[in-house]
């Protein structure tokens, strides 16, 4: 039991000095949740009301059976999709290769309590588990919640409804994690997962050409149906909230009970198995990840000799791609966009069906912004209290060689650029081909992006490096949460004011603009835009070559 | 050639209110190598770090054969090889992936042949294509050198060389150092083990709080020291001030 506790001080002690000693780093998470929670919410609240409109055309019976349920057994089951695939990563990190593991095995600990501890720590109290996982779901289903009048229990049943959910599909990630781990190394793993979304993606394009409206609708539904009665927990958390909505709290609370069985016994029997396979497997990580051999010797000598640009560029893609990350990245951006993708162009249905598939595309993508502001902007805990050694490990190097303030901003900036450029401009394309646009709307869209994800990337770039002459852990506050937020607010700021272009053509949201031409319009928002983002070009380049000089190690 | 390749002035840095360094001057010339001495916490490494241009100087100035470090940083820069305490590796590349990387860095392409030698005379040829990952410490360091070596350097900057390295390598490090100082080249060692100060250098310079408190050759040191036949050591530790009474105190007890 003493063990038990000095752990669990160990992790509440890491915790409070990454949140409340590190100043800078708690404004920015506050601020950021807040940002982003409030966008998020504000959009979803606006699109809420129309579909509460809509809902009102209805029968409730037909309402609920052909809206809601299909919308919160999505939003529920998509969560819990990417819990799972997260723990089959997270897993690997917590319990193979953290460096607590070299000091925490050999001390005298029972083997069976440290594992029982990180499991039960990672998959129900981690902040992993209880920020990251639960709070991103929730504004959807507030926003239901408020489009369907639904009583004051209905928001107080949210939580623990999500957060169950979340521990069943984690302690399942996990379990599956540690019996991967014995037969297959972290690179292997990552490949597979990868070549399922690429088949996942596939499924949903063939999908798209292939099949008609009405088939992709009863595909949709029989697909909700069915996963629902497949996975019963699921349906228990959906029900649960529509008996709440319906008026039948005795009986919501009734499935939330079961729930809660539910998840404590898959939980218990997930830790159960895993505990009897993971310290086997601990051993052949150990064996596996250190005796790594490298097959990328021939590319990175015929690429590095051209330039010193080159080599730098390429240096990073390396490290990238050696850490996974850029694997990961882009599997997600590609199976998050593409499932964007196949919702969004079904936006033609009839109008209640198009206002259900634009709330799950919204929160979607909102999710995909938060998470990528998340993992690009907010270091991880252990990072954010030691944000100097970070720079000292990832700029050390280039600092003390001869590299000037110009070479390091572009060669950075190359670096994470250009494959967000392919990326993102193929996706571009793929959609503008699906959706039918013109060459002139594919190439406004593909300059569009460039000039979105260039400048942001630049920005962020510069702000990361940004620091203070003085060898203090803290910053400013307030310049703290900024540096944060600030790619973000932008991000959304630029494209909003060409949302506000387009948009206005449709709709005359400002009154003393009515009589002004489309084109005019069109073309201000363009202009703005276009100034707006080469004015952050430049601005962020100049900033990121003077911090570079200025950076102390 | 110039007549000094390092050259310190008035440097001083500060930590907010607390000053790390204060005021220190010294220069080092070709061909000779350089102790840096002084207990945990003096300044030796905050010093370095000025001089190869990771840390600002509050005060005062610092030049590189004859180059501004803050100025002209890119020439000064390619000036010297700089091995910090704990090296900047990237875990992700292998050895050999470091060193062409590092040596483009300084326009240098250097021959496969030239990388394996180097390799081969630190022992550890067998673990060229291996991530860096997987390196013990006392191979990250050897690759560190390596790498600070691979451009031909005037000066070398060295953050407690030996630590981590096995007798054999230590060895090879003096060498190096000997061949480098007989081509010209300077080194500018911080270091505590006392017995490759007095071996190797040709002058040493003692930092205590941040000042300079001697600046000299071993043997001009040994003459201010009291007792028939001082070690460096002796030096040493008579100018950062012996033991304290508290230390004392317990020095006596442990002989209870």
């Amino acid at each position: 039991m003493l063990i038990i506790k000095a752990l669990l001080q160990k992790e509440i002690i890491a915790l409070q000095n990454t949140y409340f000693k590190a100043r800078d780093q708690k404004q920015g998470i506050i601020a950021l949740f807040f940002l982003g929670s409030t966008t998020t919410l504000g959009i979803i609240w606006y699109l809420a009301v129309q579909f509460k409109q809509m809902l009102e055309f209805y029968p409730v019976e037909m309402a609920i059976r052909f809206m809601i349920f299909p919308f919160l057994n999505l939003i529920l089951l998509w969560s819990m999709v990417s819990d799972f695939t997260a723990m089959l990563y997270e897993v690997r990190l917590k319990f193979y290769l953290s460096p607590e593991l070299k000091l925490l095995i050999p001390s005298p600990i029972s083997a069976t309590t440290l594992f029982i501890f990180k499991f039960l720590w990672t998959t129900c109290f981690s902040a992993f588990a209880m920020g990251n996982r639960t709070i991103f779901v929730l504004s959807p289903l507030i926003a239901l919640g408020i489009a369907s009048l639904a009583p004051w229990h209905y928001f107080l049943f949210l939580m623990p409804i999500v957060y169950l959910l979340s521990v069943i599909s984690a302690s399942l990630g996990a379990l599956l994690s540690i019996f991967l781990t014995r037969i297959l190394t972290t690179k292997r793993l990552i490949q597979i997962i990868t070549i399922f979304g690429l088949l996942w993606s596939g499924f949903l394009i063939f999908i798209f050409i292939w099949e008609d409206t009405e088939n992709l609708l009863s595909l949709l539904m029989n697909l909700t149906e069915a996963t629902a009665s497949a996975l019963f927990f699921l349906n228990d958390a959906v029900k649960s909230l529509i008996n709440i909505i319906q008026g039948n709290t005795a009986k919501a609370f009734e499935l939330l009970l079961r729930l809660f069985l539910t998840s404590g016994v898959i939980l218990f029997i997930s830790m159960f198995i895993a505990g009897r396979v993971y310290y086997s497997g601990y051993d052949k990580v150990q064996a596996t990840e250190g005796n790594v051999k490298i097959k990328t010797k021939r590319l990175f000598e015929t690429f590095s000799a051209k330039s010193k640009w080159g080599n730098l560029v390429f240096i990073e893609w390396i490290k990238a791609l050696r850490n996974h990350e850029m694997a990961q990245g882009s599997i997600f951006i590609v199976i998050v966009l593409f499932s964007c993708l196949f919702f969004a162009s079904r936006i033609e249905l009839s109008y209640p069906y198009s206002m259900l598939i634009q709330l799950i595309n919204i929160s979607a993508i909102g999710f995909l912004i938060t998470v990528a502001v998340e993992m690009l902007f907010v270091p991880l805990n252990t990072d954010a209290v030691t944000h100097k050694d970070l720079l000292k490990d990832r700029y050390g190097l280039l600092k003390a060689a001869p590299i000037s303030g110009i070479d390091f901003m572009w060669c950075q900036w190359l670096a994470s650029f250009v494959p967000i450029f392919f990326l993102g401009g193929s996706i571009s394309i793929i959609f503008n081909f699906l959706t039918g646009n013109s060459v002139l709307v594919t190439f406004l869209s593909f300059a569009v992006l460039s000039l979105l994800t260039g400048s942001v990337n630049l920005l962020a770039l510069a702000l990361y490096i940004e620091r203070p002459t003085e060898q203090h852990e803290t910053y400013n506050s307030v310049f703290g949460a900024l540096r944060k937020v600030l790619p973000f607010l932008y991000y959304i700021f630029a494209l909003s004011i060409l949302a506000i272009g387009l948009v206005h053509t449709h709709i005359r949201i400002l009154n003393f603009l009515n009589n002004t031409p489309e084109w005019l319009i069109i073309t201000i928002s363009g202009v703005i835009f276009l100034v707006l983002s080469c004015i952050t070009i430049c601005y962020s380049f100049r900033l990121g070559v003077k911090q570079w000089e200025r950076m102390e190690i | 050639m110039p007549e000094v390749i390092l050259n310190v002035q008035n440097l001083s840095k500060c930590y907010g209110k607390f000053t790390a360094v204060n005021d220190i001057s010294f220069d080092i010339k070709p061909g000779e190598v350089f102790g840096f001495l002084g207990p945990n916490g003096a300044g030796k490494t905050t010093t370095m770090k000025v001089c190869t241009g990771l840390l600002k100087p509050t005060k005062g100035f610092v030049t590189v054969s004859g180059f501004d470090i803050v100025k002209q940083s890119v020439e000064a820069k390619s000036q010297f090889g700089y091995v910090p305490d704990n090296p900047f590796l990237y875990d992700k590349l292998s050895g050999r992936e470091f060193i062409y990387f590092v040596s483009r860095l300084y326009n240098q392409y250097p021959s496969e042949q030239k990388i394996k030698e180097l390799f081969d005379s630190f022992e550890i040829s067998d673990k060229i294509d291996e991530l860096i990952q997987t390196y013990s410490r006392g191979m990250r360091q050897k690759v560190a050198l390596i790498s600070a070596l691979i451009h031909n350097p005037k000066i070398l900057f060295l953050d407690e060389p030996t630590a981590n390295l096995d007798p054999r390598s230590v060895r090879l490090t003096k060498d190096i150092f000997r061949v480098m100082t007989k081509k010209g080249g300077s080194v500018f060692l911080s270091t505590h083990v006392m017995e490759i100060a007095e071996r190797l250098c040709d002058r040493i310079g003692v930092i205590h709080n941040g000042k300079l408190i001697a600046y000299n050759s071993v043997s001009e040191l040994k003459k201010q020291a009291s007792g028939e036949t001082p070690t460096l050591e002796d030096v040493f530790f008579e100018l950062t001030g012996g033991y304290n009474t508290e230390t004392k105190k317990l020095l006596e007890e442990l002989e209870k």
